[in-house]
Parts: C-alpha cells; sequence; structure tokens
C-alpha cells in the first residue's frame, strides 16, 4: 500500500480532542502556467475533507483551489481518549484518501 | 603610532604584565582589598551573565559612543554614552568604572586596567559571589549568546561553551545565536549541558509537529507546542523562585531560518502573561523572574505590559546598565537589568523576598578585570586543553593596528571599515556591506592582529561572502530597512542590532523619521550621488535568507591584512547625522552633526 496523504495526531485534554492534520496534495488552482510550455497545469484540488468520530461526523469542510499546497487543518470538538478519528479527502480529479487514529 | 614588535613587546612587558600573568607582583599590589566586595543583602542572590559570544579569554571591548535612543527612548537608559552616562550614574571620569563603562579615554584605560572578562577569571568570581551568598542561596543565570562569536565556538560548534559553562556552574540559560546551529546540534548541545535550558517563546510549527525529530527530547512539550522547557523552578535561599526563559524573539529573520526550519519564535508577551498567571496560581513561587533575550528596549516594554514578574534579566543589546530599572505596570513594579557583553560584566542581584513577595533589591554590575582576579585552577585548566590544539593557527599575527579598531556603535565601527576594506578589496567591488553585529572585541592601537582577533569579528556559521549587483535603489532599501530595525519608536519592532556597515559609499541618516525617510545624500567615495536606477558592484557576507556562493570572510579579511602589515583608517565610512544633536546616547561622533 502507498503511503497514506494523510498525517493525524489527536490529543484529550480536560474534555477536549485536539485534532491536527497534514495533507499532502499539490492544491493545484488551474489558472497557474507551466513555465517551460506555457500551458496551463490542470486543476487539482481537494473539493470536500470530512472528519468523523467513532463514526459520527464531527466536520464537513468545502475546499477549492485558494487553499494553498499541502494544507494544514486542525480543530477541536468535546470528546475522550481512545475515540477513533477518521478524516477523508476527496479532490476535483475523483481521487480519494482517508486515515483513522486514535485519540491519546 | 606604529610600534616595532619589539617596542610593542617591551610596552607590553611594562604596562600590561598584570593583565597577562594576573598572579604577578603587579596584580596583587594593584588590588583594591573591596572591588567586588558585595555584602550579602536579603536571601536569595541572582548572579547574571550575558552575551558572552564564547569569549573564554580575557579581551579588550570599547563601549559605544553611539548609542542613540529615538522618541521617549531619548536619554533613558541604555541609551547614554560617554559623559552623560557618568553623569546620569555619579561614575568618577577616569575611574575604574569609567573605562567599564564607557568609550572615555579607551586607549589609555585599556593600558591602566588591563583586558576584561576571561572565564577563568569569571569563575573566580562567581564562586566568591556564591560563597559570599551561602550555600543554598544563589543561582547563576546565563541570558545567551554564549555559543558563538570565537574560532573556537566555531569549529566546536558550540560544545566548548557548554563544557566552559558547565565548569562555571551555569544553573540556568536561554539563547539567541545557540539557534545558528542546526536543530539537532543545539538540541545536543541542551543535552550535554548540565543546567537547564528555557525559552517560553519558542514553538514547534504545526506542520513540523507530524515528523517532529526530536519528540523524545525532554523539554518538548506536544500540547503547547513549545520547543523548550518554559521555565523552572528552584528553591534558593529557602523560598521557591520561578525562572521563564525568552529566547530572543526574532532569531528566524535576523539569523537563517534554514538552520532551524522547525521553529517559530516570537516576543509572545500573551504567552508570557499566561505563563506568568499560570505559574502563580499553581506552583505559588515567592519570586518570579525572566532570563530574556529580547534586548533592553523590548524589555522595559514588557515589564509594562506583562503583570507578575518581579525582575527580567536582559540581555542582547549589549547594554552594561550598573542600576536596575523600575518599570511600572498594572501589577505593581517589575524590575529591569542588562548585563553587557564578551563576559566584561557580572550582575549580582540580592532580593529580599518573604511570604510570596520581593520586598528591597540591591543591584550591581560587576566590571570583570582580569588582573583584578585570579584565574581559577580548574577553569584555567580546562581552557588551556580546549585550546591547545587551535593555540598555534590562532595566535598567528597578521597585521598591527595603527589605530584603536573596534565595533560597538550604531555606526560603522573601526574593525567593521577593516572588513568592508577588505571585502572590496578582495571582491574588485565599488561597495562593501557588513552586518551591524555588536559583538566583535576591541584590538588597541599598536597591538597585533592575530587570526583570532579577525574571527572574533566575523565568527558565525553564515560566513560565506557574495559579490552582486544591486541598483541604488535596492541598496537604499536595505539601509532603510535596517535602519528601521534599529530606531524604530516602537521597541517591539526593533531587532537590537546596530546600523549595517558600508565602504565606499556615504550617506546621511536621520534617526528620528520612519520608515523610507531616514537615508538621503548617498554618494560614492569620489562624491558621485548614488543613482537610483543605475547598478552597482556589492560585496558582502552574512546573508541570512540563502547560502552565499564567496568564500567565507575571515579568509578575505586574512588576505588583506596579511596585504597590509599596518592598519589604519584613512576614511570611515560612518554618515553625517541628523536630529540627535544635543542627544546623550552620542558623543565624540566622527562626522558631522547636521
Amino acid at each position: 500500500m502507498a503511503k497514506s496523504t494523510i498525517k493525524i495526531r489527536a490529543r484529550e485534554k480536560d474534555g477536549v480532542v485536539t485534532v491536527k492534520c497534514l495533507i499532502s496534495h499539490p492544491m493545484e488552482t488551474g489558472s497557474r502556467k507551466d513555465k517551460k510550455t506555457g500551458k496551463l497545469i490542470p486543476a487539482h484540488y481537494i473539493t470536500e475533507v470530512t472528519a468523523e468520530s467513532n463514526g459520527e461526523k464531527k466536520l464537513t469542510a468545502y475546499w477549492g483551489g485558494g487553499i494553498s499546497k499541502n494544507p494544514y487543518l486542525s480543530f477541536k470538538y468535546d470528546g475522550k481518549k481512545g475515540d477513533k478519528v477518521k478524516l477523508s479527502w476527496v479532490d476535483n480529479q475523483g481521487q480519494s484518501d482517508s486515515l483513522e487514529t486514535t485519540v491519546k | 603610532m606604529s610600534l616595532s614588535r619589539r617596542e610593542f613587546i617591551r610596552i607590553m612587558g611594562l604596562a600590561s604584565a598584570a593583565g597577562l600573568f594576573p598572579q604577578s607582583i603587579f596584580a596583587k599590589r594593584k588590588q583594591p582589598s573591596d572591588f567586588y566586595e558585595t555584602p550579602k543583602f536579603g536571601n536569595v542572590r541572582i548572579l547574571h551573565m550575558t552575551d558572552c559570544h564564547a569569549q573564554l579569554m580575557p579581551v579588550y571591548f570599547r563601549e559605544p559612543n553611539v548609542n542613540l535612543g529615538i522618541g521617549s527612548m531619548k536619554g533613558q537608559p541604555p541609551h547614554l554614552v560617554g559623559h552623560a552616562f557618568l553623569k546620569y550614574y555619579g561614575i568618577e571620569p577616569g575611574s575604574r568604572e569609567a573605562h567599564a563603562f564607557t568609550f572615555l579615554d579607551f586607549d589609555e584605560g585599556a593600558k591602566r586596567f588591563g583586558k576584561v572578562g576571561g572565564f577563568a577569571h569569571l569563575a573566580t568570581l562567581v564562586k566568591r559571589a556564591r560563597a559570599e551568598a551561602g550555600p543554598g542561596n544563589s543561582l547563576l543565570l546565563d541570558g545567551g549568546d554564549t555559543w558563538q562569536g570565537s574560532a573556537l565556538s566555531f569549529k566546536m560548534r558550540g560544545r566548548d561553551m557548554v563544557q566552559a559553562c558547565n565548569q562555571l556552574g551555569v544553573d540556568i540559560m536561554t539563547g539567541h545565536w545557540e539557534y545558528t546551529y542546526t536543530e539537532r546540534e543545539v538540541i545536543d548541545n541542551i543535552r550535554a549541558f548540565k543546567g537547564e535550558f528555557v525559552a517560553q517563546n519558542v514553538f514547534v510549527r504545526e506542520d513540523a509537529l507530524f515528523d517532529y525529530a526530536f519528540a523524545d527530547f525532554p523539554g518538548f512539550d506536544e500540547d503547547s507546542g513549545r520547543a523548550f522547557k518554559p521555565y523552572t523552578l528552584r528553591e534558593v535561599g529557602g523560598v521557591k523562585v520561578a525562572v521563564i526563559g525568552q529566547a530572543f524573539p526574532y532569531t528566524p529573520i535576523a539569523n537563517p531560518q534554514r538552520f532551524i526550519p522547525d521553529w517559530t519564535f516570537g516576543i509572545r508577551d500573551e504567552e508570557m502573561q499566561a505563563l506568568v498567571d499560570e505559574i502563580r496560581e499553581n506552583e505559588k513561587p515567592d519570586a518570579v523572574i525572566v532570563i530574556s533575550h529580547n534586548g533592553m528596549d523590548v524589555d522595559l516594554k514588557m515589564a509594562s505590559r506583562v503583570r507578575g514578574i518581579d525582575v527580567i534579566f536582559g540581555g542582547h543589546t549589549h547594554d552594561g546598565v550598573p542600576r536596575a530599572v523600575k518599570v511600572k505596570n498594572a501589577g505593581g513594579v517589575t524590575l529591569v537589568t542588562n548585563a553587557g557583553s564578551n563576559g566584561k560584566f557580572l550582575g549580582v542581584m540580592d532580593l529580599d523576598v518573604r511570604k510570596g513577595r520581593l520586598h528591597d533589591f540591591r543591584f550591581r554590575l560587576l566590571p570583570v578585570f582580569s588582573n583584578l582576579l585570579d584565574p581559577d585552577p580548574e577553569m584555567a585548566a580546562l581552557l588551556k586543553k580546549l585550546r591547545a590544539p587551535h593555540e598555534r593557527w590562532l595566535g598567528e599575527e597578521l597585521a598591527v593596528a595603527d589605530e584603536t579598531l573596534y565595533r560597538r556603535g550604531n555606526f560603522n565601527g573601526t574593525f567593521d571599515q577593516v572588513i568592508c576594506n577588505a571585502l572590496r578589496e578582495q571582491n574588485d567591488a565599488q561597495i562593501a556591506l557588513s552586518p551591524g553585529f555588536r559583538w566583535g572585541t576591541t584590538v588597541p592601537a599598536g597591538h597585533p592582529i592575530t587570526v583570532e582577533n579577525v574571527h572574533d569579528q566575523t565568527s558565525i556559521t553564515y560566513p560565506e561572502t557574495y559579490r552582486r549587483e544591486m541598483t541604488g535603489e535596492e541598496l537604499k532599501m536595505i539601509l532603510e530597512d535596517v535602519c528601521d530595525n534599529l530606531f524604530n519608536k516602537d521597541p517591539y519592532y526593533q531587532q537590537g542590532g546596530d546600523m549595517v556597515r558600508v565602504g565606499g559609499m556615504d550617506y546621511v541618516c536621520d534617526p528620528t523619521k520612519d520608515i523610507g525617510k531616514r537615508i538621503s545624500d548617498m554618494q560614492l567615495d569620489d562624491g558621485t550621488p548614488i543613482d537610483p536606477k543605475k547598478k552597482y558592484v556589492v560585496a558582502g557576507w552574512a546573508t541570512v535568507g540563502a547560502q552565499s556562493p564567496g568564500p567565507a570572510v575571515w579568509d578575505q579579511v586574512i588576505a588583506y591584512l596579511k596585504d597590509k602589515k599596518t592598519v589604519r583608517i584613512d576614511k570611515l565610512n560612518t554618515p553625517k547625522l541628523k536630529g540627535v544633536k544635543g542627544n546623550p546616547g552620542i558623543e565624540a561622533y566622527p562626522a558631522a552633526l547636521l
């Protein structure tokens, strides 16, 4: 299996879980030109990110070409140690990835 | 005045024997019995050294004749020089203290009073001050800029200084130039350090947290994101003292980020307030002190904004300030000190701390005169061992200084001019730029300039030189940018260095104006005005952004000095100044005050 595009860390403190994620993705806007050929580089960006905790949806984010390359996402929710946190993304070319971790 | 080598040796033998051989009868006879006597006061003695810049051996160091305060800082400590300084602090002109704290009659004073600093001499003073306080009643704090500034520290990547500080018994330190080694080297040096390294304002970048190479480093805290332990608690003199670290906030801007890609800094006075509150609430200390590398103006402002700090022991700006400054804030009063540089001073702060409160204090900033203090035998042995493999090449004499060569001051020092002249000549450049560091020791007139002296002025981990074309407009932008870092009316925007040094170009500077309006009348040495659109060949070194392609600056300066044999400054490219007439932060300025 290829290495996941997602890195995720989740820590609980005082009943609040802080989730930090880093996603490897080019996030091409579709309006940049290749300096050598002069042609447009095709758009390639994440359109939707979702986060679940123990199967319950906690977050949905609609993204576009305005988000930087290799985006970083952090959020908090009321939770506990041992929760399963799953992050998923889909992009405009139909690619996707997801990763699950356990809250520490 | 130019001395032959023989004359030089003779004069050294007569005038400075005491400085070189502190155990000689000269030293004994000269020693006033009470110069270092500091009667015990209160129950907690904090010893503070800062910005020694890896000067393990005694040196000469000339204090500035230009240290301008602008806006509300005008005429306020630390922005006093020369006679204004002596008057403000009631120091007798011509005295030993006057020589230590001011530039006045530097050459004469250097002959009379000899060298300053040196870890073996400092160790003796530290031991004495700790013995006076009694066991368990003192702490030795180091404000940082300890691992950088000499050829030896460069070769040993700061490890020589870690060993020397362990021997000296440093309890707690923070940093700035420490971070110009790689992250791995910083972490390894801290692991080898027997004291504690504290910094509340250094965080691991959020995107670096995922693969952080030092996740097992004990100082790292994943929850807060802090890369180093922010504070420590110590039992001193029967009370509980919290010591918070404040590293230099602008490290990744003033120095290369590329060596420390995972770390992010900042003044972060909100985090400081939160931390002070948290410590006061949870740990119930009797006193809260900060070991800071903010620089004095930044410390003074921080002290006015953050409540609950009893004392800030400051460094970075290399200001030898004999009295603690009392700063009022919403929570009461915070004391702020600054303890000079290059191992020249040891701050001794005696605190009367009882029942969770600071009641009173006594402060002295003791100049470390090498010939008044016998070298500590254990430290001397360590230094000898560390230096032995390098003594030969460090001691090579390259040329003789025909006039006193120094750096410190807001604008070009004479040693800077030597570096700029070397850069211009070696790179066939019209203009040279050299950074306005505040470290760099002094070579008195008539003394030989050794390889070690050159490294004392240039020893950094990014010494590479460049030769490139710049437009007049770009040159002005550089000068304006650095000048704003120095003279911004808001201390939080000051980075604490001095003005970039220039060679081959003159200009007029008005420090009281705003950015973009301070620099005018730029012209080449021959009087030709600088054309904003025209390109000029510029040589320089110490590029922060990316590594420059040329050889190390010390190689170029060494080649230049060997060629010259005798060094005199025919023309000092120090700017004419506007708006600072009557400012007590300037005296005996070598160019016009318009």
